[in-house]
């Protein structure tokens, strides 16, 4: 306040408001969850390796499919703009993914099956013939052709796009349109990776036309062939998408649209749904799910995701330098423990490729490491000269799971005589200190990937930019270039297994669990379709059966 | 009086120009860039491309070569766009701005409505039954944390009245009972809170007042209680009462991020808390440059009632 001429006695400023804020900011940090997950997405029941994890697939009902109705939903975040090229949050796939068709889709399982691309060949290793489907028109009904296909791809790799995810299409060596339906790409060298990162929704397709209109940006503007429009955003309250009437899947989407609120608190979610305002709302915390369960008003969806809690290992610093020291971190812990204690059993073990991934992942009863054996780990150290060695791990309270798993593993390390010395850090913080490697041992929820090169390859690759953990192994290198350049699914499965063995016993991360998400439904939201990528794509198959 | 508000005008600019340098500063000496956070646990950027982005976002400049292209911007009422989102700032601010001074005006008034009449009559009546429940009330306030009292409230709301109202801003002018709705719950827990100080000081400054000779001297001319009260003790207490209620205001603007997430108002307290964490660095900048400068035009306004509330008061 000002210093006027007032002969009055001034109340002092109470200590209490700062006791409020610094309450105020406490319990903040307390109740975000992050930006995890903020879609509305179909879930579905995903069966996983675990008995007694599936949810039991939603039959067919007598009286549905019906169309119309408006799908109303409670998201967690706000999208961060909406070009499927350079967008990377949850909020703007979940977005992205129903205003944009992608060249292939994943189903359920997460097999790659066709949407734009109908079908394709590959004459030799490093050629691809795509070919689309015809009569697919942008919503400004506009056809799409393989002109917008050559055009998207090429603006993947455009420096004045900074696409995130051009890394994925940095081997394409020509694009060309044979025909209005025929795509042809060579690439530099062999590259399993490319048809799932086709499959991604992040990369939709877009008009070229449309595009050049815009001054090629995309941040605000959308326009697709996808099964909805965009009618509406208002950061921070409503995102409106409606029906594409000119979609070419002939009578899809069944319901006229959907609205999303943008709620970020967890209670104002369950709130949402308690009012009745909101039809799905998605969550991380089983507690929440638990008070839906056997509310008959209710259907809740328990979905393992492919984000997975892990620990990284920088390779380069001592004593995690020898292989020995690492491999004694993972025989000294009990991973049940880590799913049971700080995700209450919600989950499923994993190890360097998610276990949602059925067709890639490894079962982890394959990894002798994985059992959990304190002798060997004292022994392994023993040999390593790193007994009673202290070694710090950074965490950021960002995400409770990594925070809980710290502390898990602090004390199962102390049982075989590690010292681990916890350094809780900022996010912004902590994502500096993994993008320099300028940590011994760093915890963090790893995302999902849109092929297993990403989980390998993109990880532990001596000369990838991601290698944070500064492995360098060269018979790993060997195998993980093997993987990338075996096209052939049944082949490189095996390929993969063996980078999955390989990975593990040199131990550059520390794997604990896939962790469950649960969607809490009205039951007259028919045909829902969970995803263990977080993926909303099934949203034109949704109903509403009111 | 116009001198005087001449010069905190230009006292304002001042301050301001310092506030502006302070946080583009501070903004960049937190670790982690909109890159990281962009990138977040994605990790799997090309070589290279975190550097490119970054000079697309001209972050690869010196510092005082930004802040000053930022400034000159400013000046000509363009606050950039947003890093994160690409949009324009300054239509996103205002979009947010009225929903946290409606949020903070209306707290206010809940406050002002219970808290002067408790303290005045408990104050009055001191060792009356109501007194008692107004003080354990205000200490209620005081103790109970806001986001605890909002997240009760939208409970027993949802569940018993299938009533939420969150999530989605409704503008008095296109419906004002669904705004008065929406603003009901939000408002009451922050009025709550507020309450909880503004009772006390109206009780102690009433208590202080109402033994002053000028009281006595009333009393002794024969004049009704509730005269002596309301006309001669209760404008002489207002000078304390709004001192604090104009800190609280200042404080309401900035401080309602926890109520802005609870009850899923999307106001600035929300927005700048989600661009600080992004490091969304001409968002943060916008906002607290924004929010200055409202908390500083309530100081103004405030020290100007002073002069309608006590006429003793003359700014030269």
């Amino acid at each position: 306040m000002s210093d006027s001429k007032i002969n009055k006695k001034h109340p002092q400023l109470n200590l209490t408001r700062r006791q409020f804020l610094n309450l105020s900011a406490t319990s903040l940090g307390a109740l975000t969850f992050g930006n995890l997950l903020a879609s509305c997405g179909p879930a579905t029941e995903v069966t996983t390796e675990v008995p007694g994890t599936a949810v039991p697939l939603p039959t067919a009902t007598p009286t549905g499919p019906k169309s119309g109705g408006i799908l109303m939903a409670a998201a967690e975040t706000n999208p961060t703009g909406f070009d499927p090229q350079k967008v990377l949050s949850l909020a703007s796939q979940s977005v992205c993914e129903q205003v944009y068709d992608t060249m292939f889709e994943l189903d359920p399982n997460l097999n790659v099956v066709p949407r734009l691309c109908k079908s394709y060949e590959t004459p030799d290793d490093k050629t691809y013939i795509f070919h689309l489907e015809e009569g697919v028109l942008f919503s400004d009904g506009t056809e799409l052709t393989s002109e917008d296909v050559v055009f998207t791809i090429n603006r993947m790799l455009d420096p004045t796009v900074a696409s995130a995810r051009a890394a994925w299409f940095s081997t394409v060596d020509t694009i060309e349109a044979v025909d209005k339906v025929t795509v042809k790409m060579t690439t530099k060298i062999p590259y399993a990776p490319m048809i799932n990162n086709l499959a991604n929704a992040f990369n939709g397709i877009v008009s070229k036309k449309f595009c050049e209109a815009n001054n090629n940006n995309l941040d605000q503007v959308t326009m697709g062939s996808g099964p909805f429009i965009l009618a509406e955003y208002i950061p921070d309250q409503t995102i409106r998408l409606e029906r594409n009437p000119k979609y070419w899947r002939k009578g899809k989407p069944y319901m006229d649209g959907t609205n999303w609120k943008v709620i970020p608190d967890d209670q104002g979610r369950v709130a949402a749904l308690r009012a009745k305002e909101v039809d799905v709302a998605w969550f991380l915390d089983a507690k929440v799910a638990e008070l839906f369960q056997n509310d008959p008003e209710y259907v809740v969806y328990e979905v393992p995701v492919l984000t997975h809690a892990s620990t990284w290992i920088n390779c380069s610093v001592e004593p995690l330098t020898d292989v020995r020291v690492r491999q004694a971190l993972s025989y000294a812990i009990d991973r049940q423990a880590f799913l049971d204690t700080v995700a209450f059993g919600k989950g499923v073990l994993t190890g360097p490729i998610p276990a949602p991934e059925k067709e890639w992942a490894l079962p982890v009863t394959d990894y002798p490491q994985y059992k959990q054996d304190k002798e060997k780990a004292m022994s392994l150290l023993k040999e390593a000269g790193a007994e009673g060695a202290t070694i710090k791990l950074k965490v950021s309270p960002q995400y409770v799971l990594d925070t809980g798993n710290a502390q898990v593993l602090q004390s199962q390390l102390k049982d075989v005589g590690l010292n681990l010395e916890l350094v809780t850090v900022e996010w912004g913080n902590l994502l500096d200190a993994w993008y320099a490697s300028d940590f011994e041992m760093l915890n963090l929820l790893m995302l999902g990937q849109p092929d297993p090169d990403g989980y390998t390859w993109g990880r532990f690759y001596s000369t990838s930019a991601g290698n944070f953990a500064k492995i360098n192994d060269p018979d790993l290198d060997k195998l993980l270039d093997a993987q990338r350049s075996t096209l052939d699914r049944a082949e490189r499965k095996k390929v993969l297994a063996d980078v999955q063995r390989k990975i593990v016993e040199l131990t550059p991360m520390l794997y604990y669990y896939c962790y469950y998400v649960w969607g809490i439904f009205r039951p007259y939201v028919k045909g829902v379709t969970p995803m263990a990528n977080s993926s909303g794509v099934y949203l034109m198959n949704e109903w509403l059966d009111k | 009086m116009r001198n005087y508000i001449l010069r905190r005008l230009a006292v304002m600019l001042v301050s301001l120009v310092g506030v502006s340098i302070i946080i583009f500063v501070s903004i960049r000496l937190v670790p982690g860039d909109v890159v990281s956070l962009m990138m977040g646990q994605q990790g799997d950027m090309a070589a290279g491309q975190a550097e490119q982005i970054r000079k697309l976002f001209g972050l690869d400049r010196p510092m005082y070569i930004q802040y000053f292209d930022w400034a000159g911007e400013v000046l000509h009422g363009d606050f950039g766009v947003s890093l994160r989102s690409g949009r324009p700032i300054l239509p996103d601010i205002l979009l947010r701005a009225p929903i946290t001074l409606e949020l903070a005006v209306l707290s206010a008034l809940i406050a002002l409505v219970f808290s002067i009449p408790l303290g005045v009559f408990a104050a009055v009546k001191r060792d009356s039954l109501l007194a008692l429940l107004a003080q354990v009330g205000s200490l209620g306030g005081l103790s109970i944390p806001a986001f605890w009292l909002g997240t009760m409230i939208i409970l027993v709301s949802s569940h018993y009245l299938n009533f939420y109202g969150g999530g989605t801003y409704i503008s008095p002018r296109a419906d004002l009972v669904g705004n008065l709705r929406m603003f009901a719950l939000p408002s009451l827990t922050v009025g709550f809170s507020l309450s909880g100080a503004l009772v006390r000081y109206t009780r102690s400054a009433m208590l202080e007042i109402l033994g002053e000779d000028y009281i006595r001297t009333a009393r002794a001319k024969g004049l009704w209680e509730l005269r002596v009260v309301l006309r001669h003790a209760l404008p002489n207490a207002m000078i304390p009462i709004i001192t604090v209620l104009g800190l609280q205001l200042g404080f309401l603007l900035g401080g309602v991020v926890v109520i802005e997430s609870v009850f899923a108002l999307p106001g600035m307290g929300r927005l700048v808390v989600d661009a600080i964490n992004q490091r969304d660095y001409p968002m943060v900048q916008g906002v607290i440059l924004l929010l200055t400068s409202l908390v500083m035009m309530t100081s103004l306004v405030v020290d100007l009632l002073y002069v309608y509330v006590d006429p003793r008061v003359r700014y030269e």
